[in-house]
């Protein structure tokens, strides 16, 4: 008895995207649904232009199809998917020539049924991250709202694991010194 | 290689906190970082923190997913149906239980505080009522005969010789027993009826017979009132009592109360007022009001963008209970900034829903004109954060009987638990707002 394609590895997965007809639609179906909010939450962290999001977000799975078409294997798809992005990101800011700044208040994630102490905290949160160098936000995305391990996280922006590591906790820390005044009426 | 670069770095307590959470921290780190703890209430608080960020971004990585334009974009452009984005399953039990939760933290607490709130102001009604309200006859332990005669068609009011009320000096009494009598003084028993209750009117007649109705002991200077009730048949209550004119009514103490006789339970109490207009007399009415907020203090700012103009708004109903008091309910939706209390003082400019109990005195103010008055609103409720208190001191203009436009000043006291610290909010506004009655 054939397993159901949802239960898949992402390899396999992503093998099967080399094939033709229903099966090839219902494996990108399947990674869409397992690793579209990772690629959102990047390219919406990143950038700030809803626009540009969607061109984004769309070139980053067309560019998925793509690869799977030339029949190599691949290990680390979600990985892959957020360099893709990351490249993608990047060819934008540069031709931007400008520093791509989030905004405080386009910076409400569409989380639904959500209290509003974890609503205020995510603006104070976002708010905090504007205030970090470019490498440092995007470990601090990667990690903590991608969660991908440091490991990953290499992968992706190909810098060594330390170099990950330093980012990120520094990142954290920072935040958290910036959010210290706030955090105080949160303590649990 | 990983581990070696790990030793290799030197983090400080604080920063080894995060590679804990993240899962990334080796033995030894985490042997330091649990030895800092142990003795470092500091990093504790930081620890903490550092917990509830972690937290709140996990729901984020959760609960964010692409719009689903975005999906069918994306669908469309590799040629593929696009299908209708199924965000990762939640269990059923969770979801349900996810949902319970969310509906008795927003309207658990509301809801249990206005129900306080109306209790209280049932209370406040039930007491308010006695000194309100004037019972049309009320047997007096020395100055009331009740007998019991039979009624018969030829003589369908009976009345029997009574004695002489001796505390009539501020009073006028009547005497009642025949028709003729009730003819002669129809004008004058009608200024006394006209405090009655239709309902007890229709039942009770009474008669002024200032030269002595037949079988009375009443005399000109002694009028008698003598009401006599049909019912219950076959037999009638007469009663001869001393009955107060409607200005002249002089409380009485407990001790000169008797119960009042089963006959008596179906009549309705008299109001003390009676002046035209239905605002604000016995009934009920529906009001809406719009709140705009003025300052919230102590050295607060109040953030008024943070909430629509629609964020500000109330929906209430009120019960006449007299001609000058009410009880209600009220739900409102406005702006009420929370303050943590303690270091680090946060505010949060959250519009909340407020539900809660009212009480509503209104009265006539020398020199204003009748159809204004000044009315003073109490509520007692809360909101999913917390009780919640209400004053709202302004004046009523009544514009036609059934309408009614209101106009004042409210403060509003608001006590918030959140995250296991207590927080304040005081507010004060402007309330302008339509009434109708009914």
């Amino acid at each position: 008895m054939q397993k159901p394609v949802s239960s898949y590895s992402d390899t396999e997965l992503y093998a099967l995207l080399h094939t033709e007809g229903k099966e090839r639609e219902e494996a990108f179906t399947v990674l869409y649904t397992r690793y579209s909010s990772r690629v959102f939450l990047y390219c919406r962290c990143i950038l700030n232009d809803r626009d540009l999001v969607r061109d984004v977000f769309q070139e980053t799975w067309l560019r998925l199809l793509q690869g799977a078409g030339q029949g190599r294997r691949l290990e680390n798809v979600p990985a892959y998917l957020l360099r893709i992005c990351r490249n993608l990101c990047f060819d934008i800011k540069k031709k931007a020539r400008t520093r791509v700044v989030v905004s405080f208040e386009d910076f409400n994630f569409p989380v639904e049924d959500n209290a509003l102490e974890t609503k205020e905290l995510q603006t104070l949160i976002a708010t905090a991250l504007e205030m970090l160098t470019d490498d440092y936000r995007e470990a601090f995305i990667l990690q903590a709202y991608n969660g991908l391990s440091y490991k990953e996280i290499a992968e992706v922006i190909d810098e060594p694991v330390s170099t990950v590591r330093n980012r990120v906790v520094r990142a954290k820390y920072k935040v958290r010194e910036i959010l210290a005044p706030y955090l105080a009426g949160y303590r649990p | 290689m990983a581990m070696a670069m790990n030793n290799s770095q030197h983090y400080t307590p604080s920063e080894l906190i995060y590679l804990f959470l993240d899962g990334e921290s080796d033995g030894v780190q985490q042997s330091t970082l649990f030895a800092a703890l142990a003795h470092d209430a500091e990093l504790q608080s930081e620890f903490q923190e550092a917990v509830l960020v972690g937290r709140t971004l996990d729901r984020v990585r959760n609960d964010v997913h692409p719009p689903q334009d975005f999906t069918e974009q994306v669908f469309t452009a590799a040629g593929f149906t696009p299908p209708l984005f199924q965000p990762a399953p939640i269990p059923v039990a969770g979801k349900w239980s996810a949902s319970l939760h969310t509906i008795i933290r927003r309207v658990g607490i509301p809801v249990a505080s206005a129900f306080i709130g109306a209790l209280t102001m049932f209370l406040l009604m039930n007491t308010g009522r006695n000194n309100d309200i004037v019972t049309p006859v009320r047997p007096v332990a020395e100055s009331t005969n009740i007998q019991h005669t039979h009624t018969n068609s030829s003589n369908p009011v009976v009345s029997t010789p009574t004695h002489r009320a001796d505390d009539g000096a501020a009073n006028t009494f009547v005497s009642a027993g025949s028709r003729q009598a009730d003819k002669r003084s129809s004008a004058k028993s009608s200024r006394i009826a006209s405090g009655i209750h239709s309902s007890a009117r229709d039942r009770a007649s009474a008669s002024v017979a200032s030269d002595g109705g037949a079988g009375t002991q009443s005399t000109a200077d002694n009028p008698v009132v003598t009401l006599s009730l049909p019912d219950p048949e076959p037999q009638q209550l007469v009663v001869d009592a001393p009955v107060p004119l409607v200005d002249q009514v002089t409380p009485q103490t407990p001790a000169q109360q008797l119960d009042p006789p089963a006959a008596y339970a179906d009549m309705q109490p008299i109001y003390r007022w009676d002046r035209g207009g239905n605002a604000g007399s016995p009934g009920v009415s529906m009001f809406v009001r719009g709140i705009e907020s003025i300052s919230s203090f102590p050295d607060r700012k109040n953030n008024i963008e943070a909430s629509g103009s629609t964020s500000n708004v109330g929906f209430g109903c009120l019960y006449h209970y007299s001609r000058n008091q009410a009880v209600g309910m009220e739900v409102t939706r406005e702006l009420l900034p929370i303050h943590s209390l303690g270091e680090g003082d946060a505010e949060l400019n959250s519009v909340l829903l407020w539900i809660g109990g009212l009480w509503q005195i209104q009265t006539d103010f020398p020199g204003l004109r009748s159809d204004i008055q000044p009315f003073l609103r109490l509520g007692l409720g809360g909101t999913a954060y917390g009780p919640s208190g209400k004053a709202l001191l302004g004046i009523m203009y009544t514009a036609e009987q059934r309408l009614s436009i209101s106009l004042g000043v409210e403060t509003t006291a608001l006590v918030a638990w959140r995250n296991g610290v207590v927080g304040s909010t005081e507010k004060i506004a402007f309330s302008y707002g339509l009434s109708f009655h009914f």
